[in-house]
């Protein structure tokens, strides 16, 4: 989609905003958020500067139509690619943020858009749904208690003419992590990877103790998955010790490429392990019919898919590619 | 596949001591047997784990005004002060024995030195899990017992570090003989309060002097006892020795290798 096209989408919404009586009820959060806030406290001098790259249609079409969610307070507010703001009814404090901060808002649009490219698999493998949403993509950003510096992100799409009106229905994508100081990641970023999984779990429990109807007669499967992420970020926090945080392709031997790519496999082995036990768990509860709770189940076993799927294709697939350059195992 | 047991008579460099632990690391996944070995140091060295940046936790100027050797470790970890110890390391590519995972050969092990305590005549445990702040910060390997590894009552005694590629793996670990809290608190970063050891050593706990060759006699065998083993006695071939001083000469000695971390 050109630029023109996302302009012609977003001015589609628009219209239906004003046509309709029937905009969004305020979409709440139970906590109290702050990423306005925090976001204020940057200014666009001091960030480090973006260092272009090149970009395929792909991530162009979605970065021509990346929608942020930002939270003040008890609201989420969506930002339209143009910065509109389009849910909940605008504030004097958002429009102050936002007409102040168009730079800073494209700033971090820009660095989401290049981590998406460079240290994820999340547009690829949702190319599909992305471009059946002519790339409408939804960037809820989760200040991590950094000054605005890290953000945790989750994306979700949708069909533009429907983000308004059926807001919920929103397909989750994944979830990124990103530092607004810091573009190159240690070990690919993994480490914030994993550790979410376990902090994820840990809130998949305190949901279940709402949603889910009985509990205690699925404890077996709460107990072993809660190891298995114990053991997978136990496990993968100890490799990567022993991992180098950046390869240096022109110094790594052949046979010390061959040992790191074993190594990211091993971790890639536990993924996969508790990937089957969730699952599991997930089709019982489709069975049992648990609709209220096996969604997110569902969403915790996408995160684990995804994660997969970037060390098959930019870790392992990767070094994978690079070994064979190599003539020989000393070399 | 048989065992092999390396006992060195004479304390030797610590950069050459990383080097034959190297070295028996990629032996064991190309002759599938594991390898035992008992070392000490010829003078007080410091090690760091692989990834650590030396600046956040080494008082570097100290080392080196006061003539205290650093290297740099292949396997993960904290800093540890290596002076007056016994250090063990084990290599093996034997997944029947020691399974996949990094945190069951680490326990299988710790319980075999176990077994040599008690040759000792000491009484010594697993520790449970260490504060979350422990393994986050900079603290030395001896500042507090982590999970699964060993302590005589509830202070640490033998710390350990494990680098794993699928099923090889090396593990090495140091037995203080004598604790020096003082030289460890000097060499460390960040000083501070953080700074209180919570460990003792074998002469702390026995309460009388023990010398290296009392100690690893008692290790080696309860190691041994443990894994219901009879290892051949071995020593590194002499034409392997290259071998061994390449290795050394390319990572240990090297300063870009010890000192320079990304």
């Amino acid at each position: 989609m050109d630029a023109g096209a996302a302009v012609r989408s977003e001015f589609k919404v628009l219209i239906f905003l004003v046509l309709s009586d029937t905009i969004l009820p305020d979409i709440k959060d139970e906590g109290n958020m702050n990423e306005v806030a925090e976001l204020r406290k940057l200014d666009v001098k001091n960030l480090p500067p973006i260092k272009p790259i090149l970009l395929d249609d792909l991530n162009v079409m979605v970065q021509k139509n990346l929608y942020l969610e930002i939270g003040s307070g008890p609201y989420l507010f969506l930002l339209s690619p143009s910065y509109s703001i389009l849910n909940p009814r605008p504030e004097d404090d958002i429009n102050d943020f936002v007409g102040k901060n168009e730079v800073l808002l494209d700033y971090l649009k820009e660095t989401i858009i290049q981590n998406l490219a460079v240290y994820s698999v999340l547009i690829d493998i949702n190319s599909y749904f992305i471009e059946q949403n002519n790339g409408v993509v939804l960037a809820r950003l989760k200040d991590r208690d950094s000054g605005g510096r890290r953000f945790e992100i989750k994306f979700y799409t949708h069909a533009a003419m429907e983000l308004l009106k059926h807001y919920e229905d929103k397909i989750y994508i994944g979830r990124d992590f990103i530092d607004l100081f810091n573009f190159r990641r240690r070990h690919f970023g993994l480490k914030d990877l994993i550790v979410s999984l376990r902090d994820q779990y840990d809130d998949l429990i305190d949901t279940a103790q709402q949603k889910l109807k009985s509990l205690m007669e699925h404890k077996s499967f709460f107990q072993e998955i809660s190891e298995s992420v114990s053991e997978l970020k136990a496990e993968s926090l100890q490799i990567l010790e022993t991992i180098p945080p950046h390869l240096d392709f022109s110094k790594i031997s052949g046979t010390e490429l061959i040992d790191i790519n074993a190594q990211y496999r091993a971790i890639n082995h536990y993924l996969i392990e508790l990937q089957d036990e969730v699952g599991e768990f997930e089709n019982l509860l489709r069975y049992k019919k648990e609709n209220d709770f096996v969604r997110y189940v569902t969403k915790y076993r996408k995160d684990l898919t995804n994660l997969i799927s970037y060390f098959n294709i930019k870790i392992n697939g990767f070094l994978s590619a690079k070994i064979h350059n190599f003539k020989n195992r000393e070399k | 596949m048989g065992w092999r047991l390396i006992l060195e008579p004479a304390p030797l460099k610590g950069s050459f001591n990383m080097a034959v632990d190297e070295y028996l690391f990629r032996a064991a996944s190309s002759d599938g047997r594991t390898y035992v070995r008992f070392y000490g140091w010829q003078r007080p060295t410091v090690s760091l784990g692989y990834s650590q940046r030396i600046g956040d936790v080494l008082d570097l100027d100290f080392c080196r005004s006061h003539g205290i050797d650093i290297v740099r470790r292949i396997t993960g970890g904290k800093l540890v002060l290596h002076h007056r110890e016994v250090t063990y390391s084990v290599c093996s590519a034997e997944g029947a024995v020691f399974t996949s995972s990094l945190a069951d050969s680490y326990r299988l092990i710790s319980r075999a030195l176990i077994r040599g305590l008690e040759k000792m005549g000491l009484e010594a445990s697993l520790a449970e899990a260490a504060p979350a702040s422990y393994s986050r910060g900079f603290m030395p390997c001896f500042s507090l017992p982590a999970r699964d590894e060993i302590e005589i009552a509830g202070r640490k005694i033998v710390g350990s570090a494990q680098k794993r590629v699928g099923p090889r793996f090396l593990q090495h670990g140091s037995i203080p003989l004598e604790s020096d809290p003082d030289l460890l608190r000097q060499v460390s970063l960040p000083k501070g309060k953080e700074s209180e050891f919570c460990l003792t050593s074998l002469s702390q706990a026995l309460g009388r002097a023990v010398t290296f060759e009392w100690a690893v006699d008692r290790l080696a065998a309860g190691f041994m006892e443990f894994f219901g083993v009879e290892p051949e006695a071995w020593n590194i071939p002499l034409k392997e020795m290259s071998v061994v001083r390449k290795i050394e000469e390319s990572r240990y000695d090297n300063p870009g290798w010890t000192l320079e971390r990304q």
